[in-house]
Parts: C-alpha cells; structure tokens; sequence
C-alpha cells in the first residue's frame, strides 16, 4: 500500500505522521524524537546537516546554519518580515533574481523553498525508514494565514523533497481535525493556535465528519521568536549594563543567548525562574572575559511579552467580531503550539474566551496529525472527513487610481472562483496586463503581490469591444488559479505570469533534479559506509592472519605469490575508501572475502598438519 | 417502445447481478421477478409507476438479466398464489418506504418539486433522488405525528428529479456513481431555476439544524476532496461549482426572509395538495355513495321482483290446485245430478264455489241444484206429512209441513203448514196463513189459477190457521169465500158458528 504522510513543517519544529490502521500516529525521527528542529546548515566540509545535528552545531557554525526559515518563506526581498530577519538572523540573507529572499550559506545560495526541501526530504527519509516503503506523497500544512505565495513556496519545497504535496492544508484546521478525528461531535471550537513564528487562530463547525472553518485570522510574524527575541534583548541589555560591553557584533555570543533564552522561556512555563548561564561568553579584544549569569522569573518574561499575547488576544477578538460569532456559541478552545504551554497565553485564552482550554491534544504533534488525517481522508475512501476551509485573505486586483478591487472574499469557503470583465482601452489593443493581490487593505500597494497576469494575443478591435472573462480560483489548497475567456469568441485566452516572487519553473527543475541527485548521494554514502565498514572489518581480519599466512607459505614461489597479490588486495581497498567509491570498493570487498577465505583455509590446515 | 403486457418474463439464470449497473429501484424491480410473471403481474408488484417500471424492465432485459419467456405457465393457481404473496409483501414495502420517506421528509433529504426535469434527449423516465439516510429525527415544527403520513406533504416527493439513465452524458466509466452523476446533471441543467434549499437537496423549512446538515452532506457530495484522485471527466468543474454554490445556498438560507417565500410556497401547495385531495375524496365518496345507493335500489328491485314471482307461482300453484278441486266437485256434483241427488250436487257445487266463489255458471248451477234439492226435500216432507195426516198423526205431520213450506214454500205447502201448526203454535200459523194468502192471490191473477175446489179448501186451511190465531174476521172471510164456491159445505158451516160463537 501506499503511504501518504502528513508533515507539519513548523517554524521551529518539524513533525511528520501517518494514519496507520485508523490511527494517525507520529513518527519518530532517528534520534527517537517526535519532532526534528527545523534547522538546516551546512558544515564546514560542505556537508548539509538537518535538524538535530544542525542544532547541535548551531552555536558554533551560527552563520551557516539556517533556522526559521519559515518566516521567509514566499516572502519578497522588500517586505518588512525580510527585513525583520535580515536584522536578527545570524545567516545572510541574500536578494534572489525575482525580488525573493534567498539565504547564502558558505557560498552557496539557497531558495528560501530548498531550504525548507532540506527539511522536508529529512521528514521523508524519516518516514521511510520507519514504514519500510518509499514515501512519494505528502499534506503539508501551512499558518491559516499564509498567503498564496507562501503557500505556492511551501507545496515548491515539497515538489523539491521529492514529494507530491497532494494537499497543503492550515494548520489549525489540521487541530481540529486531530482533536473531532473518530469522534461524533457536534461542535464549534475555536483553534488558537500559537507556533514559533505564527498566530492562527481559526473557529470550526465540526459535525459529521465534517470540519468546517467559519472564520480564520492570525499573524504571520507572531509566535515564539517573538518572545525569544525580548528575552534575548534583555539580557543582552542586562548584560551590556553589567559589563559595558555589547555583543551584538559577535554572532556566535548572539546564538548563545538566543539559545539561552528559549531555553529560559521554555523552562518558565513550568518553574517560577529560570537561570541563564553562559559561561565565557564573550572575550573582549584585550583578551578579558565575560560570563553571562543572569535569572529570570517568570513575572519578567511575562512583564517582556505581555504585549505579545495581547496582541493574539486582539486578533481573536476581532476574528470573532467579523465573522459575527458570540463567545457564548463556542463549545471549545483548542490550543496548538509549542507557545501555548506558557501560563499566561493559557491564562489569557481562558480569560478571553470564557472556557478551560482543551486539553487534550498534544500541542506540538497535533498538528501533524491532522495532517496526517488529511491524507487518509483523500486518499482512503474509509476515512470519512471532509475539511471546508477558508480563503484568509481578501483575492483581488488592481484597479485604476493604485486601488484594490476585491473579487473574492475572506473567509470565503474554498475552493471557490469569481470572474472579472475586462475589456480593452485602446484601439487594437493585443494584451492587458492584470495584477493579482491578496490582502485586506484599499490600497493596492499595501497587500502582497501574488503575480501579474498579461492577457495577450487578443483580437484587434475598437476599444472596449474586445470583452475578456478572468475567472480567478481558489482551490481546496488555497492556491489561486488564473483563466481567461474571450467572451465573444468563447475562446480560451492565453496567460503569461511574469512575476512572483516565488521560483520558475525551470529553477524548480533544476532544484528537483538536484534534490534528486543529493537523494542518490545520500543513498550512495549510506551505501558506501556499509561496505566501508564491512572492508575495513575484513581488512582487519586479512592483518590478523597474516604473519601466520606468511610463515607457513613464503617458503615457495606460489606462495609468495599468493601472499603479494593478498598485499595488493588490502592495498587496493584501503586505496577505494580514500576515494570513496561505492561501487569500485564493492568489488574490493568481494576480494577481500575471498583472500580472507583462502588465509583462513592456508591457517586451519597448517594448524592441522 | 412499450412492452406487452402478457409478455412473459423470467430472471435469466446465472447472471451476477452485483456486476451489473443497476440502481436501487432496478434491483427491487429484480428482486420482485420469481418464476414466470407476466409485465402486467410486475408492473402490480414493483410498487413504482407503470412507466418506470416498464424502463426498468426494458433496461434489465437489455442488460441480459431478465429474458422473455416463451411458453405459457405450467399451473396457472401456483403463480395466483405467489402474485397475491408478492403483492402483499409490495404493499407492505411501499407502506414502510412511505414511512421511511416521511421521516427524511421530516428531517433532511433531497426532494424539489417537478417541473424542473432535465430536458434529456430520449423521453426517460425520471426517478428520484436516492434518499440519503439522516439521522436528524426532530420532526419540523409542525408537521404532522410521524405515525401516520400525510399523503397531501409535498415533501414525501423527490426534491429533484434526476436526469433520465438513458442520458447520453452519463458515463458509467468516470470515479463517480451513475446515481450521483444524474444528481449532478440534474442540477447542472436545472441550474438557473433551482432554489437554494433544492440545491442542498432538501425540501424548505426554518429548521436551521435540518439547513446545516444538508449543506453537510451536500459538501460531501460536491466538495471536490470527496473525490480526490479519481476520474471525473465532464464533471470536475459542475463538482466544484455546485459546492460553491451549496455554501452561497447555505448562507443564503441563514435569513429568515430568503426562507419564508419557498417554505411558504411549500405549506401552499401542501395545503392546495390537501384541498385537492380532500375534493376528489368527496367527489370520490359522493360517486362511491350513488353507487351504493343504485345498487342497493337494483338490489330491492331484484329482490320485489322475485317476490312479485315467488307470489304469482303460488297463485298458479294455487289456481291450478283449485281448478281440480272445482272440476272435482263439479264432476261430484254432475254425478249426484245423474243420481237425481240434487242435495249432494247442490253441496258440491257450494264447494266449488268456495274455492271459485267468482264462478257465475257454479253459482246458478249451485242455486238450480239447491232449489231442486229443496223442491225435492218440501215434496217429500210434505207427501210424507200427508200420510201422517191419512193415518191421523197429525202431531207428526205438523214439523214436515212447516218442513215443506220452508223448503219450498208453495202455496199448498204453506196453507198446509199454515193450517197443521195451528194448534201448536197459532201466531206461526197466522205468518204462515198470510203468506198463503199472498199467494193465493198471485195465482188467481195468474196465468194459471188453481181450480175453484182446490182453492176453497186451501180458504179452509187458512181460515182455521186465522182462526186459531184469534184473527175472526180474516178466517170468515176466508169462509165466505169458500161457501161462494161451495155454499153447503158443512166444514164451512161450522167454522162460521165456531166463529159466530166467538
């Protein structure tokens, strides 16, 4: 059978699960863990590591290790996220050939999407290992409040991974779809759902099988970053008062601290301090050194984000009034990600929606399992879930005066298509440029560009005469489709998308192709170090025997022979794992056996005779 | 094209019928068929309109899962039996799927009103929507007790006619169930005119519950997710489309004032549907009446009529048995007559005239006979009265003169009786004396008077009669009379001194 696994590629953490017999269920990576960090980086040898060993050597190689890659991903090189990263990230980012933000990492640069690939293909190989089968096709989810860029960005770095992104789906809905999965409910819940580097927040009518989203809203750039940075800034700044000196220049101190301060953040949640020891964390030029040995209670931490929860707390608040929902009607608050263990998010939560949050789910592998349900609902006709999402953002175009016209709502439930006429405004005009945005504001400039669309090859005739149909879609990913008719002749019209920020498609390929060949290298090397360690396994065995061999048959002409060629085998061998060639060394270690064969034949007789 | 209605048909042995594309309605068209019965016999069975049916049938036997049959039954009692059995069990079917119906009706389930049939190249057949099960049992407000179904609700009616199985675009190779296709085909051309809640499949009503559901599974029909990775062919784009316009549907349907119209039009025709039905039951009951009453009127008419008969037989039987007992007595009567018996004929004849008392000839021969009889009976009492007389036992003589002159009151036999009961009973004597008397006088203004001598002594007679009755002057009188006759006659001289003594 074919397994199709669900992956929550989270901003900090990765998690990859599987509907097994009817039960979705996390896979764990190599290390046992449920989750994998989301880090990438490459190390000094140019070798690329993923996940917890990206981890482990994050504070040493902080420049070429990439982490919350996520908060970049689909965004344009000008947009203030990018900005925001550029200022605090320890790796260098780079303005990509479409105005997209790459990531430069040892002289290589890498799209925001292969980044994310790097992980994806890790979560895939995980997979594998675990079911025993090749894994091809996978749901990913996304933020609810991703846009069409981020998402066609994401569904890229799975086509990059090798997997066929069959569905890519929100993450709160993939909550609540682990949270009513194989039960009756009839309910209206609400997901709040607090991440790394985003804030959902989405209310569902589930009833029969049926997960409806109602209304979803969030922010992009909100989540566990955020408080990680305030508690980062004030121990620099605690620092710097103590010491006078300022490690914002030295990388490498930066990524302790930050390091530090999740750490401190995360312990919070469960003890009242929290103690942050950096010892040797900065030496000055003169060559003095400074410790870090700071404590932190949770009263200071809440003091440094409260304006952060408040601001979910607004956002909830106005999703709620939008959407026209009373409090009163929801049944249920659910809380995912790894953010919402802190006390004063469950505090505010409870507070604001007048219910106990839910606690049953399990906030950072939830997520994942819904994804997971996902791919069993599409793919297994027993699995009986239908997921109704919503469209977060407003679709539109601009119009005369820099203004957006909004064709399709927010909160419009996908998939979901409207049409717009447009008509020539010239005399034998051949092509009409249409610009398609997405978000709430009026003013064309201040929502995010998701592509320019150019009408060409229309008919010649008098302005205003020529009547073209652009029908724009929103499918059940929340990717936007793009087609035009010409309403007179009823023929199709051809579209040309010459801008987006994300990547060609002959990049694409290309990515594919070399994701596919680092697949084989993988592969190749793992393959490799089994023979290596079988040759040099025999190796050894062949050097035991040997003063025995070369006593008892140096004494004529064959033997010596023998002996020699034995000699140049080893040789041969040792020479391949220089080279590191898979396939020559095969051949070795076939050689070696049958050296080893014959010693162990030349030493059992003469122990005999 | 249409089937014959003796045509025989039977389950083509065999056959697999799950490999076959059949829809529900055709399997229990299927199901109906044992033995041999004819189209007629399945049409009473199967418990759908003839029309349908007859689809039903022609499909099967295109499908090679019913053949005809030839030859005609074996034991034509066997297979009565067996259609009465199936057309019971077919009643009882359609008498719980009315129900089920009923309770989907009530709580959510497709089922628009005609009228919106896909126009479908061939004149198909329309069937309904398959119902889809709910689990919604609240009843709507207002609808009537789930125990009995109102026949008058429109909503025990498919919301939506499907296209015809014949359709040319239907393609039983696509990813998706022919049923749902027709669904699909149905909405697609119906498209313009259908109301939100048909769209959702369900028939109007305020239950925003009810409202929430369909859209439910309308999504479940329509929401592309639901049929990821198959072959949809032509009917990818009306799959999203539908959804889309189910979930406009749906939040259309959230304002009462989108609801009202259609809920409203639906208890109209409801309530129109009712009025109907409850005119033509009227109509129904009056002809029902009238045809009681004829009936019962033919029914008395038959039943007089046989009375009327029953009664005229007997009066045949009656006159015919009377008939013999007249010609009985009239043959003894005749035979009486011959044996100068005229008593006994005149009895025979009274007899005869009883049982045919109308009988003018019986009655005067009945009368001739009596008065003969008695002429015969007063001749001999009195021959016999006048021998008692001759051997002087005039005691005896006296009952057979009075007998006589009752029997036959002549002249002579009243003067007779007149002067014999004088002794005994002088007032008799008198009535008797006058009543001679009248007598004597007709006969001497008569053709044929008696002679003089014969006459004077009857005066005698009489004149003693009035004599013993204390009459004098009528007895002298008398004896006057006779002395003018016979003026020395010395029975009259001593009457005349009994009678000067006196």
């Amino acid at each position: 059978m074919e397994y199709v696994v669900g992956i929550d590629l989270g901003t900090t953490n990765t998690c990859v699960a599987i509907v097994e017999d009817g039960v979705p269920t996390v896979i764990p990576n190599k290390g046992g863990y449920k989750t994998t960090p989301s880090m990438v980086a490459i190390s000094e040898s140019s070798k690329r590591l993923v996940g917890h060993i990206a981890k482990r050597q994050s504070v040493t190689n902080a420049q070429n290790t990439v982490y919350a890659a996520k908060r970049l991903i689909g965004r344009r090189w000008d947009s203030p996220a990018a900005h925001a990263v550029q200022q605090s990230c320890p790796y260098t980012v780079v303005e990509g050939p479409h105005g997209d933000v790459r990531i430069k990492l040892r002289d290589t640069v890498y799209a925001i999407p292969e980044i994310s690939a790097f992980i994806l293909q890790e979560m895939k190989l995980v997979a594998e290992q675990y079911l025993g089968a090749p894994v091809e096709r996978a749901v990913i989810t996304v933020p609810a409040y991703f846009n069409d860029n981020q998402r066609q960005a994401t569904k890229d770095a799975g086509r990059i991974a090798g997997l066929d992104v069959i569905r890519i789906i929100n993450e709160p809905t993939a909550a609540a779809l682990a949270y009513g999965f194989g039960k009756d409910l009839e309910r209206k819940v609400a997901v709040y759902d607090l991440g790394g580097g985003t804030f959902d927040i989405s209310i569902l009518d589930i009833g029969r099988g049926v997960f409806e989203v109602i209304s979803t809203a969030g922010d992009t750039f909100l989540g566990g970053e955020d408080f990680d940075v305030r508690v980062m800034d004030a121990l620099i700044q605690g620092f710097a008062e103590k010491t006078g000196v300022d490690v914002a220049d030295d990388r490498m101190a930066l990524q302790r601290i930050k390091d530090a301060a999740e750490k401190a953040r995360c312990e919070l949640s469960v003890a009242r301090e929290a103690l942050v020891d950096l010892p040797f964390l900065y030496t000055s030029p003169n060559g003095q050194t400074y410790h870090m040995q700071e404590s932190i209670s949770r009263d200071t931490l809440e003091e440094l984000t409260r304006d952060l929860v408040e601001r979910t707390i607004a956002i909830c608040d106005k999703t709620l009034r939008d959407a026209n929902i009373d409090k009163g009607d929801l049944d249920d608050v659910i809380l995912v990600g790894g953010m919402t263990r802190m006390p004063l998010v469950q505090q505010r939560v409870a507070e604001f929606f007048g219910l106990e949050p839910c606690k049953g789910v399990h906030p950072d592998e939830v997520v994942a399992l819904g994804a997971s349900i996902q791919a069993a609902a599409l793919v297994d006709e027993s699995v009986d879930v239908l997921l109704l999402d919503v469209t977060p953002h407003s679709l539109g175009i601009m119009i005369v005066g820099g203004y957006f016209h909004t064709l399709i709502d927010q909160n419009t439930t996908v998939p979901t298509s409207a049409s717009h006429i447009f008509t020539t405004v010239r005399d034998n005009q051949t092509s009409v440029k249409i610009l398609v945005l997405q978000g709430e504001s009026d003013k064309a400039a201040d929502n995010e560009l998701l592509g320019e669309f150019i009408l060409s090859g229309l008919r010649k005739a008098p302005k205003g005469e020529v009547e073209i149909e652009v029908t724009f879609s929103i499918s059940a990913d929340g990717l936007v489709s793009v087609a035009a008719k010409d309403l007179e002749t009823g023929r199709e019209q051809s579209i040309t998308v010459t801008a987006t920020s994300g990547l060609t498609e002959d990049e694409l390929q290309e990515l594919v192709e070399s994701s596919q060949h680092y697949m084989v290298e993988v592969r190749a090397s793992e393959e490799f170090e089994r023979q290596r360690q079988q040759a040099e396994r025999l190796i050894a065995d062949v050097r035991e025997l040997f003063p025995q061999v070369q006593a008892v048959m140096s004494g004529t002409a064959f033997g010596r022979d023998a002996i020699a060629k034995a000699e140049g085998v080893v040789e041969r061998a040792e020479a391949e794992i220089r080279n590191q060639d898979a396939r020559s060394l095969e051949e070795v270690v076939e050689s070696l056996e049958r050296t080893l064969n014959m010693f162990r034949g030349v030493v059992s007789k003469t122990g005999l005779s | 094209m249409s089937l014959a209605r003796t045509l025989r048909l039977a389950v083509v042995p065999g056959v697999r019928f799950e490999t076959l594309p059949l829809d529900p309605q055709a399997f229990f068209v299927l199901s109906r068929i044992e033995g041999r019965p004819t189209v007629a016999e399945i049409l009473g069975m199967s418990a759908l309109s003839a029309a349908q049916t007859e689809a039903i049938l022609e499909r099967l036997l295109e499908l090679g899962a019913l053949q005809r049959v030839e030859e005609p039954m074996p034991s034509r009692p066997r297979v009565r039996q067996s259609t009465q059995e199936l057309r019971a069990q077919a009643q009882d079917r359609r008498r719980r799927m009315l129900t089920q119906q009923l309770g989907q009706a009530r709580s959510s389930q497709p089922t628009p009103p005609q009228g919106t049939t896909a126009p479908s190249p061939r004149p198909a057949q329309p069937t309904p929507v398959p119902s889809v099960p709910s689990s919604s049992g609240a009843p709507a407000p207002g609808s009537p007790d789930p125990g009995s179904p109102d026949p008058d609700d429109p909503r025990l009616e498919p919301v939506l006619a499907l296209v015809g199985e014949a359709d040319p675009r239907l393609d039983p190779s696509l990813g998706l169930a022919v049923d749902k296709q027709r669904l699909l085909l149905a909405l697609e051309d119906g498209r313009d005119e259908l109301t939100p809640f048909q769209i959702l499949g369900i028939h109007p009503t305020h239950d925003l519950k009810e409202i929430r559901s369909a859209f439910r599974e309308a999504s479940r029909r329509f929401h592309p997710d639901a049929h990821h990775g198959r072959e949809l062919g032509r009917f990818r784009e009306p799959l999203s489309r539908l959804f889309a316009e189910a979930k406009t549907a749906y939040q259309t349907l959230q304002s009462e004032e989108a609801r009202a119209p259609l809920v409203d039009a639906l208890e109209q025709e409801h309530q129109r549907r009712r009025r109907v039905r409850q005119q033509r039951e009227a109509a129904r009951q009056a002809a029902e009446e009238l045809r009681r009453r004829r009936e019962q009127e033919q029914l008395e008419q038959r039943r007089a009529a046989r009375d009327a008969q029953r009664v005229q037989r007997e009066r045949d039987r009656l006159a015919t048995a009377a008939q013999g007992k007249v010609a009985e007595y009239l043959q003894a009567a005749a035979d009486a007559e011959n044996m100068d018996n005229f008593a006994r004929a005149a009895n025979n004849y009274r007899l005869a005239l009883q049982v045919s008392p109308h009988d003018e000839e019986i009655r005067r021969r009945w009368e001739e006979a009596r008065s003969i009889a008695r002429r015969r009976r007063a001749k001999d009492a009195f021959a016999r009265a006048c021998t008692y007389v001759e051997v002087g036992h005039h005691n005896e003589a006296v009952p057979l003169f009075l007998e006589a002159a009752e029997a036959d009151p002549t002249l002579e036999h009243l003067a007779h009786a007149a002067d014999s009961v004088r002794q005994q009973d002088p007032a008799k004597a008198r009535d008797l004396a006058i009543e001679a008397l009248r007598k004597l006088t007709e006969n001497e203004r008569g053709p044929a008077p008696l002679r003089p001598g014969v006459v004077a002594d009857l005066r005698l007679m009489i004149a003693r009669a009035f004599l013993a009755a204390g009459q004098g002057e009528s007895a002298r009188q008398q004896v006057l009379l006779v002395q003018r006759v016979r003026p020395k006659d010395p029975e009259a001289r001593a009457l005349l001194k009994t009678l000067k003594v006196t």
